[in-house]
């Protein structure tokens, strides 16, 4: 049986890309000409966007020892307030700081985003090197296991899982990371299956170096180079879907606070009305993040990426 | 011992149908009438020479799973329905006296464990069968027979044959013990009276439960779950004129959408308890309004048998040290009054000398550091250490819990726990809580909330008294006026009860739950249901209310 | 047609694979009867009706194949809450959820389709900058924050769309699922947009379109025929796999605009532990996600000479 088309024409659903046509044509993998054009071509944007990333990480990291106030303190200021010198980004109905609820929130969906990336990379990433590397059954019978994962979409497998397993954060940050593993295999398969075959790794096996060593020094440090665009795309997704589980009441449980639950608290009853901030402060937050984290694994991608078409 | 326990369990639910059942009893509320009426439920919007036809569009807050009143549970929105397809066998007035409805009369033996219902004769049901008294007990019998509705009024019943029939238009109820307040569970879920054809083809089989046969003032026409349910006019209805054409009730969860769409004309009529969006109805000129605030309280109960909770002192430092003016600044926003006990001060059974004690977090954290020092091993310094309980998900809860947990932790180190409600109640009849918020009572008649109190209620296991607290001299009195019929008496015997219930700081109350029907100006007609006998009886409580009545003059 | 053929095998393993998951998914915590009757556990009379019903008797391969089977006829079993039948449950839903996700793409696709045919045909101008940019920014905007935000817009501020599903007629229900529609139309557009301008951009490269120019064959022309024609194959691949994107969108943001679909359900059943009914609408959903893009490929493969030379020789 001829392997289906699907995979290659998946990729680019996951990772919701094309490149650029007035971008240079595509570099070969590991050329010389890649590196090159890397850097004279990231742009300030680029630099924008990471230092939106940075800022973002750094105010999560930092959130208990910063002199803002505690994100449950209700009537922290006035109901519903906008902005002021006490509460600059306004408050929600409850009087809390937004910003405070935001810096907060964002702990969690940088949490999700980081462990969901981090489990893929480590489960789906082994396993697409090994199969990879060694085809034969092992290749199949991960094909087989991503296809099924990949037959349900996204939240539909995550609602269910969540359903039944609860809405422990640390049932989110292990299905989220679950439904990431197939799209992050796929891609190290299809990467180990490019360098497996180049010169360097031919010769070396030639030489009589042992598999597991090739797998782990000769292609895995090219592998998760172009791996990292995806990450970052990965982390989007996992941001955006802590939001959707949110609106199906299956967010993290009880008082901490999530980017999606101030989205749902914004955008329920006369929240809206009252103060949109309580929505757009969260809205934007999330935006931005994921915008910058799509503009950064895109750029990264255009440079690195290996299609499995062209196998 | 895994027998023992799924007993048990079983029991449990009827905790939970109990609860609804007391909600369903509740009715009635010393209103004054009139529109924009402060805490009257009585009355209704536009009088006038009532005019014929149109389709009235009613907004409801939530969904009812179905509309059979032996085996779905029925909230507001349940009742609305309810109202429109049923009628009951009785009827409460405004200072929660029953009147016969669907009943001709309703009379006791003398030592009232027997009470005989005659119905109205040449009432039909909307399939054309003629109302008789196999109605009644099949009604009965099925409500008791089913797991939810049944466990609530099961125990009210003796247990062989709770009802006979007597004769065609007779039926006579049996009494687990002597009761005076029959007629009150005949105005209840189970006074609605369905069709026994649809009732044992809706045993058969339980999707028929969604399109209800019953002998009110309005047909069951179509129903889409979630969006809406429509009735059309009853032209042979038994008891008058019905003026609408249709009735539609239309479900929209989210009541600040819901005003969009009464402004916007997208619907005529809506009914809200969000105290922000009763506030947007008050200053809209544009609107007409009906408010009651005598239903339900909305309070924090705690586990008297849980320890830190077994010790008074603890629970008092937790009233001590509630915010309630936060809690009424964020939560009810002025709207609603704060409450003090069970009862509104309005009603007769209120006990004006019956306080509650909170936002003192001095008091309480005297008492904590009291208490604290005795009992180390429950504290974390001068704090003692406490679960708090509470549902979800939802935003309001999420703050209310924001809200209680600022105050409280000046005296307590708190442990918040989120839970779904179908666990909620399961556990807190369980007694697996030490705190949670609560919202209850609002009985016309609070005979209906005897069962809270009453030691008999509480096991080793589960228990459908809450608090698990049993206070004999309480327990005295709340027999003392289910056996009597004087008013006076029982008056006072109520405000003691109150006393009591202050006493042993097992609720910290918060505040009377308000229910606002609003409609468009050209909505006329009463909320009241006319009776035979002419004039108007009952009154709008807790978020439904007769809509025989109502008309449109677009 | 022999595609098909050759295909289906593999579209009945997935199919296998995808339903006796979601089947499993009730056995995840243990008793599939204390996940089904929550609260009413402890009666009995219940407990022994729904282990006959579900055959819990039976072990799980049997139980299984009379699932499905009884699923393809449309019986989905019962709520044990509210004990009415699942597909009594789903049936007004599942049209209601279908018309929106539709309704979605054809706006999505109506949307994308001029506007990458224009920004790829002037290349470079502001229009094509702008709608590039602005692609690039619905792409990631979070369907659900975008629905707030046009609620905000057209709900609250405006009464320009009413709030609530209407169902009297088709133009009704069109003119009550514009925004909602809209909200998932526009992530997804933005996908497709982007695609189709930079495959037209690749094409309009291509020699044969340079002759065609050259030829004096009118712009358009060029443009539907010679370059729509070939691009439309990828936009049908990503299409399919928007459906599942758009599956999971619609449940949560029927629950933002308050339509009653399968997503409300969904949402209600979560929150009532109506185990049941999650297990069928997951079916649902992950059956036709896996069906629509089958034919997706059949389709793919039907129109594109080039896949359809390379599978038969």
């Amino acid at each position: 049986m001829p392997p289906p088309p699907e995979p290659e024409l998946r990729e680019p659903l996951l990772i919701g890309d094309e490149h650029d046509p007035d971008e240079p044509p595509l570099p070969v993998p590991g050329s010389d000409e890649a590196s090159v054009v890397t850097r004279r071509r990231l742009g300030p944007m680029f630099w924008i966007a990471l230092g939106w990333l940075a800022l973002v990480v750094a105010l999560a990291v930092l959130a208990p020892v910063l002199p803002i106030a505690d994100p449950n303190e209700t009537l922290d200021g006035p109901r519903a307030g906008g902005f002021s010198t006490h509460n600059l980004l306004g408050t929600d109905d409850g009087g809390r700081d937004l910003l405070a609820r935001t810096i907060w929130g964002s702990r969690v969906s940088l949490l999700v985003g980081f462990t969901s990336v981090a489990f893929a990379l480590l489960v789906g990433g082994t396993i697409g090197l090994y199969a990879g590397f060694y085809r034969g059954w092992l290749e199949k019978a991960m094909i087989a296991t991503f296809d099924i994962a990949l037959a349900f979409p996204a939240v539909v497998l995550a609602l269910l899982l969540i359903t039944f397993l609860g809405r422990e954060l640390q049932w989110i940050l292990l299905v989220l990371g679950i439904l990431a593993v197939a799209p992050v295999g796929r891609l190290a398969r299809a990467n180990t299956l490019v360098f497996s075959q180049r010169e360097f790794v031919v010769a070396a096996r030639a030489l009589g170096a042992r598999s597991n060593r090739l797998i782990w020094q000769e292609i895995f440090p090219n592998v998760i180079v172009p791996m990292t665009g995806l990450a970052l795309l990965g982390m989007a997704l996992a941001i955006v879907a802590e939001g959707s589980l949110a609106f199906l009441g299956l967010s993290v449980e009880g008082a901490t606070t999530t980017w999606g639950k101030m989205i749902v608290a914004g955008s329920s009853g006369t929240a809206l009305r009252e103060n949109p901030l309580t929505a757009f402060v969260p809205i934007t937050a999330m935006f931005l993040t994921v915008l910058a984290l799509n503009f950064i694994g895109d750029r990264l991608r255009a440079h690195f990426e290996v299609r499995e078409s062209a196998l | 011992m895994t027998q023992r326990r799924t007993a048990w369990r079983s029991v449990l639910v009827s905790a939970v149908a109990l609860m609804l059942f007391a909600a369903a009893c509740s009715s009635g509320s010393s209103g004054d009438g009139g529109a924009n009426s402060g805490n009257g439920g009585g009355g209704g919007f536009r009088s006038g020479e009532p005019q014929q036809g149109g389709t009235l569009r009613y907004g409801v807050e939530a969904e009812t799973s179905g509309l059979n009143p032996t085996t779905d549970r029925f909230a507001a929105a349940g009742y609305l329905m309810g109202n429109a397809v049923f009628d009951r066998i009785a009827y409460l007035d405004e200072n929660g006296e029953y009147s016969p409805y669907l009943a001709e009369s309703i009379t006791p033996n003398d030592d009232l464990t027997e009470w005989t219902v005659v119905l109205r004769s040449g009432v039909k049901f909307h399939d054309g069968t003629l109302l008789t008294s196999e109605a009644l007990k099949l009604t009965l019998e099925l409500a008791i027979a089913d797991p939810l509705v049944g466990l609530a009024i099961k125990p009210l019943f003796r247990a062989e044959n709770p009802v006979e029939i007597v004769d065609e238009l007779t039926a006579r109820y049996y009494m687990a013990e002597p009761n005076a307040h029959f007629p009150l569970y005949s105005t209840s879920q189970v006074g609605f009276i369905a069709s026994p054809t649809w009732l044992r083809a809706a045993a058969e089989n339980p999707d028929l439960n969604q399109e209800p046969v019953g002998t009110g003032p309005f047909i069951f026409k179509s129903r889409s779950q979630d969006s809406s349910t429509t009735f059309e006019r009853n032209p042979d209805w038994w008891n008058g004129d019905v003026y609408l054409d249709e009735i539609e009730f239309v479900v929209q969860t989210d009541a600040a959408r819901r005003y969009d769409q009464l402004v916007a004309g997208e619907l005529d009529v809506m009914h809200t308890s969000d105290p922000a969006v009763i506030k947007l109805v008050r200053n809209d000129s544009d609107l007409t309004s009906v408010e009651d605030d005598t239903g339900e309280e909305g309070f924090v109960m705690i586990n008297t048998e849980a320890t830190p909770f077994d010790d008074l002192r603890v629970r008092q430092a937790l009233a001590f040290a509630t915010p309630k003016k936060d809690y009424l600044e964020l939560i009810t926003q002025g709207v609603t009054d704060p409450a003090d006990s069970m009862f509104h001060p309005d009603l007769k059974w209120n006990n004006p000398k019956v306080k509650q004690e909170a936002d003192q977090p001095e008091k309480a954290k005297e008492l904590a550091e009291e208490y604290c020092a005795e009992n180390p091993q429950n504290c974390e310094g001068d704090k003692i250490k406490m679960q708090f309980k509470y549902t979800g998900p939802s935003v309001q809860q999420d703050l209310i819990a924001d809200t209680l947990i600022n105050g409280w932790q000046d005296a307590f180190v708190i442990e918040r726990d989120q839970v779904l409600q179908d666990d909620y109640i399961t556990q807190v009849a369980l007694g697996d809580y030490q705190v949670v918020t609560w919202r209850q009572y609002g009985t016309a008649d609070p005979e209906g909330e005897f069962v809270w109190h009453d030691c008999r209620s509480i096991s080793p296991v589960l228990s459908i008294n809450w608090t698990r607290n049993c206070n004999e001299e309480t327990q005295q009195l709340l027999e003392d006026q289910r056996s009597s019929s004087d008013e006076a008496e029982r008056i006072d015997t109520w405000q003691q009860i109150s006393q009591n219930i202050h006493d042993d700081y097992i609720y910290i109350f918060l505040n009377h739950t308000d229910w606002m029907i609003a409609a468009q100006p050209y909505v006329g007609g009463g909320l009241d249901s006319d009776f035979p006998e002419g004039g108007l009886k009952t009154a709008a409580s807790n978020g439904s209310h007769s809509v025989s009545q109502m008309w449109l003059d677009k | 047609m022999g595609y098909v053929l050759r295909r289906l095998p593999q579209l009945v393993l997935v199919l296998f694979a995808v339903t006796l998951l979601t089947f499993l998914s009730l056995n995840l915590l243990g008793d599939p009867l204390k996940s089904i009757l929550g609260p009413q556990y402890g009666d009995k009379e219940l407990r022994a009706q729904v282990r006959e019903d579900l055959n819990l008797d039976q072990p799980i391969p049997t139980r299984y194949v009379t699932w499905l089977s009884d699923a393809a006829h449309g019986d989905l079993g019962r709520s044990y809450n509210t004990r009415e039948s699942i597909s009594n449950i789903l049936s007004d839903r599942i049209p209601v959820s279908a018309l929106l996700m539709v309704y979605a793409q054809v706006l999505a696709l109506g949307l994308a389709i001029p506007i990458a045919i224009i920004a790829g045909y002037k290349a470079d101008s502001w229009f094509d900058r702008s709608t590039t940019t602005a692609a690039f920014g619905f792409v990631a905007v979070p369907s659900f924050a975008l629905g707030v935000i046009l609620l905000y817009f057209f709900a609250v501020q405006n009464d320009i769309f009413p709030s609530r599903y209407l169902d009297d007629s088709f133009g009704d229900q069109l003119y009550s699922l514009f925004l909602p529609a809209l909200t998932l139309a526009l992530p997804a557009g933005a996908t497709y947009a982007r695609l189709l301008r930079a495959d037209i951009i690749r094409t309009l490269q291509e020699d044969f379109i340079t002759t065609a120019k050259s030829k004096g064959v009118r712009p358009t022309r060029v443009l539907v025929r010679h370059a729509l024609r070939p691009s439309s194959f990828s936009l049908l691949t990503v299409f399919g796999l928007q459906v599942g994107a758009l599956l999971g969108g619609a449940l949560v943001i029927e629950n933002i605009f308050s339509i009653p679909g399968m997503g409300k359900a969904v949402v209600d059943a979560i929150f009532r532990k109506d185990y049941l009914v999650v297990q069928s609408v997951v079916l649902i959903v992950a059956t036709t996600y896996v069906i629509v893009n089958f034919m997706v490929d059949a389709l793919y493969n039907f129109l594109d000479p080039r896949v359809r030379d390379a599978a038969t020789a």
